[in-house]
Formats: C-alpha cells, sequence, structure tokens
C-alpha cells in the first residue's frame, strides 16, 4: 500500500456525461486513485467505480449519502442542469455545487475542479473575441459557469486553513467521445447522421451553416481532456486558476469533413444546410432498423444523439479558439492531432457497436 | 572537443543576427557569423565577410575552417522573380556546403531557415490553414522547395543530420535586411508621431480582423538551436511561432499604447510610396532624440511591409509537430510584441 499522501480518492459527479464518463475511465486502471461516481443514472458499462445516485438538488440527500465519503481528496464537477433560459440555469446549477460542498468540506478534500467550457466566452451567443483567453471580459449575460466560478472562489478563499483545499475550472471545446443521454455530444450526433446519410443512399452532406464550414475550429479528444483534468487538478503550479483546453490545434470542418466520409466510406457532396432536430425527429425507426442490420446496441436514437445541440454547435459563422498559452505556460506540453481524434474516436464507436 | 561550432550563413538578418546574440554568450558555442557586411555592433563572433554568391571565394574561405559541428543557413538573395530566384539561393547553399563538408568532419547538424512562404503566402491569396508541413507543395517555383530537396539528397548516407524551420512573422531587429516588418511599423508609427498624427492602419481593413502570428526573433534563435541538437527533431522540417495566434486588430492597439498614441482610422496606403519622402523627417526625429545614427533605409523595408499587409486572409501555421517532438516555450503575443520594440527604443534606434 502506498503511503497515505499518495492515495487519491475521486469523486466524479455527472460521472455519466461525456467528460465524466471519460474521467472514469481513464482513472480505471490507475492504482492510485480510488473512484467515486455520482450519476442519477446507473452505469451501462462495467467499472470499479462506485456509483452512487444522489439527487444534488437535495440537500439533505447528499448529505445524507456523502458525508460518510471523508476519504474524497478530488472533486471533479461535470454535471450540468439544463433550464429553460441562461439565468434560470444560474440557481439550480450553483445550488447544486453548493450543496455538494456542504456535504463533503471539510474533510480530506485537497481539490474542487469544475468542468465548464467556450461558453464562457459566449460562444452560445454569436460573435465573440478570439483568440478567447481566461482573463477576457466575460459577456453579458451571466451564465452559470461565472457563478459557480464566482461561488467556489469564495468559498475557496473562506476556508479556515490556508493548507486546505485548491480550486481549478477547465474551459475545453468541442469535446470529442462517447455518452449516452448526456446534454452535449457533437462526435454521435455527427456519426448517427453520417450513418443514417449513408443507410438513406445520400452522400455526406455538412449540414450546418455554409459558412462555418470554413471557420476555424478545435476540438479535445475525451480522453486528452481527461489526462488534464488530472493533472490541472494534481499540479500544485496549476492550482486556483482556469483554463481553456484544447487538442492544440485548429483546423476547418470543410478540411475534416473528407475524413468523416472516408471513415464510412462516404462521397462527400456540397453542404446542405438544414434544421437538424426537425430533419432527423422522424428518424427512429430507422435508426431501429440500422441495429438490426448491422448488429449494434440497442440504444435508441434519441438516447445517443440530442439533434438539438448539433443544430447550435453547427449553426453559427463565427472562428471558435480558444487560446491555450495559459496553459502551456503552466507546464502542460500535450498536444493531439484532431484528425487523428476524429477518426480514431468514431473507430471506437464502431468497435463497440454503437454505429455501423 | 566538448564545444560546438555554429556557422551562422546569412548572420546579419533579422534571423542570423538573433543566433550570434542568442550563442556569443554560451560557453558551450563558438560562433563564426557569415555576411557580405561587418557587423555594425560589437560581438564576440567571429565574423567573415562573404558572398555565398561566389564560389571561388567560398571555397578559399570556408575550406580551412575545420572544426564546424552546426550550419544554421539563413541568407536570402531576393530576385525579381520567384523563379529567378531558386538558381541564385540553391547556389550559395551549394558552395557553402561544398566548401565546408569536405574539411568540416565533425559536422552534426544543417539547418535551413525557411518560412510561410513554402506554404504560399507569397502569392498574397488565401492558403490552407492551419498550414501542416507535410501539406501538398503549391506550384514551384519555391527555392525552399529546392534546397531542401537537395539538402535530403546530400544528408543521405552522411552521420550529420538536417532541419529546417519555417516561422512565421518574425518579430525583431536588423540593418539592411531584405524583410523587416517590426522596424518598418517602428519607424511608420515614430514618423506618424512626429507628423501630429494618430496611428493609422496602413494595411488591408480585412487583414485586421484575419488571424495572425509571429515569433520573437529571441525564441526563433532558441528553437533553431533546440531543433538543431535535439536527437527527436533531426532530418524534418518544422512550423515555428511563439505560439499562439492574434489579430491585427488585437495587436494594434499595443503599438499605439507603445508609442503613446491616438488610433486613427484605417487608412490603407502603399508605405513604399507615402514614405518615400521621409528620409528628412526620420532625420529630424533621430537628432531630436539623439539616436543612433542610422538612415531610415537602412533599417525599414517599405516593400515587404506592404506585401505583409496586402492581404486579407488567416496565416497560421501548424503547432502540433513540433509540439509532439518536445518543444514547449511558448510566448504571449499580445503581452510581448512591445518587448522587441523597447528593445529597440533602449538602444537608441527609435523614439
Amino acid at each position: 500500500m502506498a503511503p497515505s499522501t499518495d492515495r487519491h480518492t475521486a469523486l466524479i459527479v455527472g460521472a455519466l456525461g461525456v467528460t465524466g464518463r471519460a474521467l472514469v475511465e481513464y482513472l480505471e486502471d490507475k492504482p492510485d486513485w480510488d473512484i467515486i461516481a455520482l450519476s442519477r443514472r446507473a452505469p451501462d458499462f462495467a467499472t470499479r467505480a462506485k456509483f452512487l445516485s444522489v439527487d444534488l438538488t437535495d440537500a439533505a440527500d447528499c448529505r445524507t449519502k456523502l458525508s460518510e465519503h471523508t476519504e474524497i481528496t478530488h472533486v471533479f464537477y461535470t454535471a450540468y442542469s439544463q433550464q429553460a433560459s441562461v439565468t434560470a440555469e444560474i440557481p439550480v446549477n450553483v445550488g447544486m455545487l453548493a450543496n455538494l460542498m456542504d456535504a463533503l468540506e471539510p474533510a480530506g478534500l485537497r481539490h474542487v475542479q469544475l468542468m465548464h467550457g467556450a461558453k464562457w466566452y459566449g460562444t452560445y451567443l454569436g460573435s465573440y473575441k478570439t483568440p478567447a483567453r481566461e482573463d477576457d471580459p466575460r459577456p453579458l449575460p451571466v451564465n452559470f459557469y461565472h457563478a459557480q466560478q464566482d461561488w467556489l472562489v469564495e468559498r475557496h478563499a473562506a476556508q479556515s486553513s490556508p493548507s486546505g483545499w485548491s480550486w481549478s475550472a477547465m474551459r475545453p471545446h468541442g469535446v470529442w467521445g462517447f455518452s449516452t443521454g448526456s446534454a452535449m455530444n457533437l462526435m454521435t450526433g455527427i456519426a448517427c447522421y453520417a450513418a443514417i446519410s449513408k443507410q438513406l443512399g445520400l452522400p455526406l452532406r455538412w449540414p450546418g451553416s455554409a459558412g462555418f464550414y470554413d471557420r476555424l475550429y478545435q476540438l479535445i479528444d475525451v480522453e486528452l481532456l481527461a489526462e488534464a483534468m488530472v493533472w490541472t487538478a494534481t499540479t500544485p503550479t496549476a492550482a486556483n486558476e482556469a483554463y481553456n483546453i484544447t487538442n492544440g490545434d485548429l483546423f476547418r470542418w470543410r478540411q475534416m469533413w473528407p475524413r468523416i466520409a472516408e471513415f464510412f466510406d462516404m462521397e462527400v457532396a456540397e453542404p446542405q444546410t438544414i434544421p437538424v432536430a426537425a430533419s432527423m425527429a422522424d428518424k427512429g425507426a430507422l435508426w431501429d432498423q440500422m441495429v438490426a442490420e448491422h448488429g449494434l446496441q440497442p440504444y435508441a436514437l434519441d438516447d445517443i444523439v440530442n439533434w438539438a445541440y448539433l443544430d447550435m454547435a453547427l449553426n453559427n459563422d463565427i472562428d471558435q479558439m480558444s487560446s491555450l498559452t495559459k496553459i502551456f505556460k503552466a507546464g502542460w506540453t500535450n498536444v493531439w492531432d484532431s484528425e487523428a481524434t476524429i477518426t480514431r474516436q468514431l473507430q471506437r464507436l464502431r468497435d463497440n457497436k454503437i454505429i455501423p | 572537443m566538448t564545444g560546438n561550432k555554429a556557422l551562422i550563413a546569412g548572420a546579419l538578418g533579422v534571423v542570423g543576427r538573433a543566433l550570434v546574440e542568442h550563442l556569443e554568450d554560451d560557453p558551450d558555442w563558438e560562433v563564426v557569423g557569415l555576411s557580405r557586411r561587418a557587423p555594425d555592433f560589437e560581438t564576440s563572433a567571429t565574423f567573415l565577410s562573404l558572398d555565398l554568391l561566389d564560389r571561388a571565394a567560398t571555397l578559399s574561405t570556408l575550406g580551412d575552417i575545420s572544426d564546424v559541428t552546426h550550419v544554421f543557413f539563413t541568407p536570402y538573395a531576393p530576385r525579381e522573380t520567384f523563379a529567378a530566384e531558386v538558381a541564385p539561393n540553391l547556389a550559395m547553399l551549394v558552395n557553402l556546403m561544398d566548401a565546408l563538408e569536405p574539411a568540416a568532419k565533425g559536422l552534426a547538424h544543417v539547418q535551413l531557415m525557411q518560412g510561410a512562404k513554402w506554404y504560399g503566402v507569397q502569392f498574397g491569396k488565401p492558403y490552407k490553414t492551419p498550414a501542416k508541413e507535410d501539406d501538398p507543395r503549391h506550384m514551384p517555383p519555391n527555392f525552399y522547395y529546392d534546397q531542401q530537396d537537395w539538402l535530403v539528397e546530400r544528408q543521405k548516407g552522411k552521420d550529420w543530420t538536417w532541419s529546417a524551420l519555417r516561422p512565421h512573422g518574425v518579430w525583431g531587429f536588423s540593418v539592411g535586411s531584405a524583410m523587416n516588418m517590426m522596424t518598418s511599423l517602428a519607424v511608420y508609427a515614430s514618423v506618424s508621431r512626429h507628423l501630429g498624427l494618430p496611428l493609422r492602419w496602413p494595411g488591408n481593413p480585412a487583414l485586421l480582423e484575419c488571424v495572425y502570428q509571429i515569433v520573437d526573433v529571441a525564441l526563433l534563435a532558441r528553437a533553431m538551436v533546440w531543433a538543431a541538437t535535439t536527437p527527436m527533431a533531426a532530418n524534418q522540417p518544422f512550423n515555428i511561432t511563439n505560439g499562439d495566434y492574434t489579430r491585427w486588430k488585437l495587436l494594434w492597439p499595443k503599438l499605439a499604447d507603445f508609442f503613446d498614441m491616438e488610433l486613427g482610422p484605417v487608412q490603407s496606403v502603399k508605405t513604399q510610396d507615402i514614405m518615400a519622402d521621409k528620409e528628412p523627417v526620420w532625420a529630424q526625429i533621430a537628432e531630436a532624440h539623439q539616436l543612433r545614427k542610422y538612415a531610415m533605409s537602412d533599417i525599414v523595408t517599405w516593400p515587404f511591409l506592404d506585401y505583409a499587409f496586402a492581404n486579407g486572409f488567416d496565416q497560421m501555421s501548424s503547432l502540433t509537430n513540433i509540439r509532439q517532438a518536445g518543444w514547449t516555450e511558448v510566448l504571449d503575443t499580445e503581452a510581448t510584441v512591445t518587448d522587441q520594440l523597447q528593445k529597440l527604443r533602449d538602444n537608441r534606434i527609435i523614439p
């Protein structure tokens, strides 16, 4: 048994979202980490992580189920409660974080990490300043990322012990990896769109806005994100800051789209902008048929794709760029090639019989 | 022999000069600089006056230098057309290697200095960005291609290795070189200020919004040495920049701040035309601020500035390859774009 200071226990909140799930998998074979995972759902994969179902909006439920877990050293907070408006998301999402911290603190906490994203910079509002830097002025309106970070910074400052826990926040963009039933997943959306197009005998057409096809984009392989999360949470010089994180390169969908077509053995045709959610709403039965035909895992289309997210992500006409200078200067050196990420993660989907 | 000996060809250009400054105080390196001109600054480097296009002179000057370990090849012979550039620029490299290689038994590395012109930025039209080292070449001619192809052939079966660096937006000081954006901008701003004008963007308005990148020449010098001495980096080309991206609209206000000027509206001009009569103004500025006695024409390259500012497309190099080979340094361009200008001011080159 390693000395106690080398033992870590991660609490992964939102462990079945695209990021939380990847972190579970990343820590799975790290012998110095124990894993407690929170999700309302049960995992549909084998794991040594201890899964707990906790209602984060219920302070009493958090206390009952979490206050006994004094072994938790690192909190990775990736939960997201979607609400009708940006403003309505603030009290709910800050409240969930507060309930969790009230139940856990002070125990043996060493680090609390928030999972945020480029929405911090107003990507969902329209044109924003790029490359976006962590200290750029915040947009109006404030969203729950800002409120959560402000809340956590205040809570951090209020600690009685200066040697208590530290915090960090990650701001990835274009998280590329597998999840089921999560609010945001670009990869499964594009993969299912392509597979359905092929099933219908159509070429692969870019469904987003024509302008965006030529704009700069960035993504992060969810496995690299998991590594960066742990690096940030355990690197003292990186503590108490927010960091942009991506694969570290940039591309244009015009360059990447043919790679996706090759992966599915399809022809590329000129862009055809469509309302994705509306156009795919009736494709559930077709997907079931494809599942049977190709021997896929029996997921319903709605379980693995959020078409509305695709509409949001692909329908703008602005460069999407995050500056990585801050995290590089803090000592992070890992960069991955996005073309390799795209095809490798798609291959994982195919190997796991999620897509044909 | 424990030390390295660098032969820097083109040692008074913006890149060569920075490499001389980087290595001359390093006890592990001995430095020999090649240039047609003599240095106008104090240096512990050995300078040899040599025109690499003169094959006989090159053979006799370099044939005796037996202990060079690293060649950094940075000269550039501009010509009227791209096609006309091929022969002289290749000849300089061939002459140097023919002279050096038989004598330099300890030769370890030969590095070419290239740039984003490898990717076609010189045509003034959009090119594929971010540019990667293995992107398809544009239709030749391009003397970078000829030089690299020649060096790759020459290296086969040899003990030495090669590399090529492809910086973009080299940001640093030089005198009398063919390409210098920074000193040109500094003089443009200083003259504007002297005439009571605000700092007006002289380039294509569209470029203000485009993605741009620079490399601080001191970082470039460190990257050159890294690429020339890191086994994992051998025998391949690398893009190199500060490692971030910016836009001119984000940098321009930093320049205005540095010169304590107001930002004026855009006024696209050809600087080679409107600055043609400003030599006397510069002389007044130099007199008033007790600057070192450089003629304006010694430190500016207006046609290069016009060329660099005429386009309206993103200019981006991918740094993924050099990072995956182990290079980790990044500079914050918006924070450091004025650092090199401050050096000019400290050295009384600009007011």
